[in-house]
């Protein structure tokens, strides 16, 4: 299935403001195509805020997100196309069992339900695609998760903290598909503090520490040497 | 995706949530029922005086029910995250709004149906005479509740005091709708005198006219923190 692509994501002096405290401060930022940026910090450092503002869930209070040339506080449905977002929830209807929920967001999508078969079973819920699920564990709601946000081949993958409740074959089989997604040229961002597994995913690091980034860049060091001299440095607090 | 297919696949979705769970359409019955109750055992009197609190006791019993329909609108999906993941994907958002809105107006016209006959009986109200006109009134008084109430609560989705904000937000605007309704009904069963019963229709409508247009126009602006 071929998607629309994407050259790059820009955050151009991204600030977000919540509750009378900025979440993120003056934030610049370039992702590109075919590559996959861990996004690292502390607790309370701003990820998941700059998750949501790319995602175009969050608007910024200052600054833009650009997606090529196109303002993405100007988002609308042929933008969100291109994304697919894993987030701290499933994001999933535990009343409708696995295969309504994809069918569901597919749909959404504007991808054949013929799709969904083969994703139930690339993730490994085949045989508990008739099930609802209420009655998943956490993992397998995680796996079904990214069958929700990679089904429609997105341009921006944003995955949230996505080996949370994985088992060691879950994890492999994520792996395998963000780099799946970075071989078809997907900008790929990957908010984790499972750092081991991400070490061989990440081409690209920012490190975020209260708000601000810390450092962006090529990864040319290990990702847990990178964020202990960044996202530790002067002595923050998690 | 069109508008008609987002609502279409919303509506199928929710009404299929809705059917597995009977969690909003058990708890919306129970409550007519025991505000039906109430009223009754508060209120009842002799047949003039049960004729007079009629109108009133059932659109307040439209106004809780209401209430509590369209505070459980997003509040399913909004748990898990699923509403982040509805509004984040190219569905028209406008089909979305137009989906749930139909929800909520069934479940709020079948206990306003409910309650309707179930409190005519108990306050032995004729209400049987004047059924057409009378489900023509719950029905465009609901509506109006529906398209004002489920807009406003995707703001008490993400609200910390959602079950308080929401009837803030709504109870000021849907006070028309409700005003035109109760008089409605009133001068349906010919409980205040020589009043006629057009304007209250024309008002009924407009509003519902201008909280559809308006919902709309907000819902975009509402969904994107």
């Amino acid at each position: 299935m071929s998607a629309p692509r994407l050259s790059e994501v820009r955050a151009e002096a991204l600030s977000r403001l919540h509750d009378d405290t900025y979440a993120l401060i003056d934030v610049n930022l370039t992702l590109r195509a075919g590559r996959v940026t861990a996004l690292l910090g502390a607790n309370g450092a701003g990820k998941s805020t700059l998750m949501g503002l790319l995602s175009t869930a969050l608007r910024p209070s200052e600054g833009r997100v650009r997606f090529d040339d196109a303002d993405a506080t100007m988002a609308g449905p042929r933008l969100r196309r291109l994304i697919g977002h894993v987030a701290h929830r499933p994001m999933l209807y535990g009343e409708l069992t696995a295969r309504e929920n994809l069918e569901f967001f597919a749909s959404l999508y504007g991808v054949d339900a013929s799709h969904v078969a083969p994703w139930l079973e690339r993730v490994g819920l085949a045989r508990a695609s008739d099930r609802a699920v209420a009655g998943f564990s956490r993992g397998m709601a995680q796996r079904l998760a990214l069958a929700r946000a990679l089904v429609h081949a997105p341009a921006l993958v944003l995955l949230d903290e996505p080996f949370t409740g994985l088992d060691p074959t879950g994890a492999d089989l994520l792996v395998g598909l963000v780099q799946e997604a970075r071989a078809r040229g997907a900008i790929v961002v990957l908010v984790t503090h499972d750092l081991a597994l991400s070490d061989a995913l990440a081409d690209d690091v920012v490190v975020l520490r209260a708000g601000r980034v810390a450092f962006a860049g090529e990864r040319d060091a290990p990702l847990d040497a990178l964020y202990r001299a960044h996202a530790e440095a002067r002595g923050r607090a998690a | 995706m069109s508008s008609f297919e987002t609502f279409r696949a919303v509506l199928v979705k929710d009404a299929r949530v809705e059917l597995r769970a009977r969690e909003t359409l058990v708890t919306l019955a129970f409550f007519a029922l025991v505000l039906s109750l109430v009223f009754t055992f508060g209120f009842s009197g002799d047949e003039l005086t049960n004729r007079i609190l009629f109108p009133g006791c059932l659109w307040a019993i439209v106004l809780f029910a209401g209430t509590l329909a369209t505070g459980r609108t997003f509040a399913r999906e909004a748990r898990e995250g699923a509403f982040a993941a509805l509004v984040g994907s190219p569905a028209h958002r406008g089909g979305i709004l137009a989906a749930k809105v139909t929800l909520n107006f069934a479940l709020s016209l079948f206990v306003a149906l409910l309650a309707a006959p179930l409190l005519a009986v108990l306050l032995r109200v004729d209400a049987a005479a004047h059924l057409a006109p009378l489900i023509g009134q719950l029905t465009l008084g609901v509506l109006g509740f529906a398209l004002v109430g489920t807009p406003l609560a995707v703001v008490a989705v993400n609200a910390r005091f959602a079950e308080v904000l929401l009837p803030m937000l709504v109870f000021p605007l849907v006070t028309p709708v409700l005003i035109a309704g109760v008089s409605a009904t009133a001068a349906t069963l010919g409980t205040v005198p020589d009043q006629d019963v057009g304007p209250w229709w024309q008002l009924l409508i407009a509003f519902d006219v201008v909280y559809g247009i308006g919902g709309q126009l907000i819902f975009e602006q509402l969904v994107t923190e």
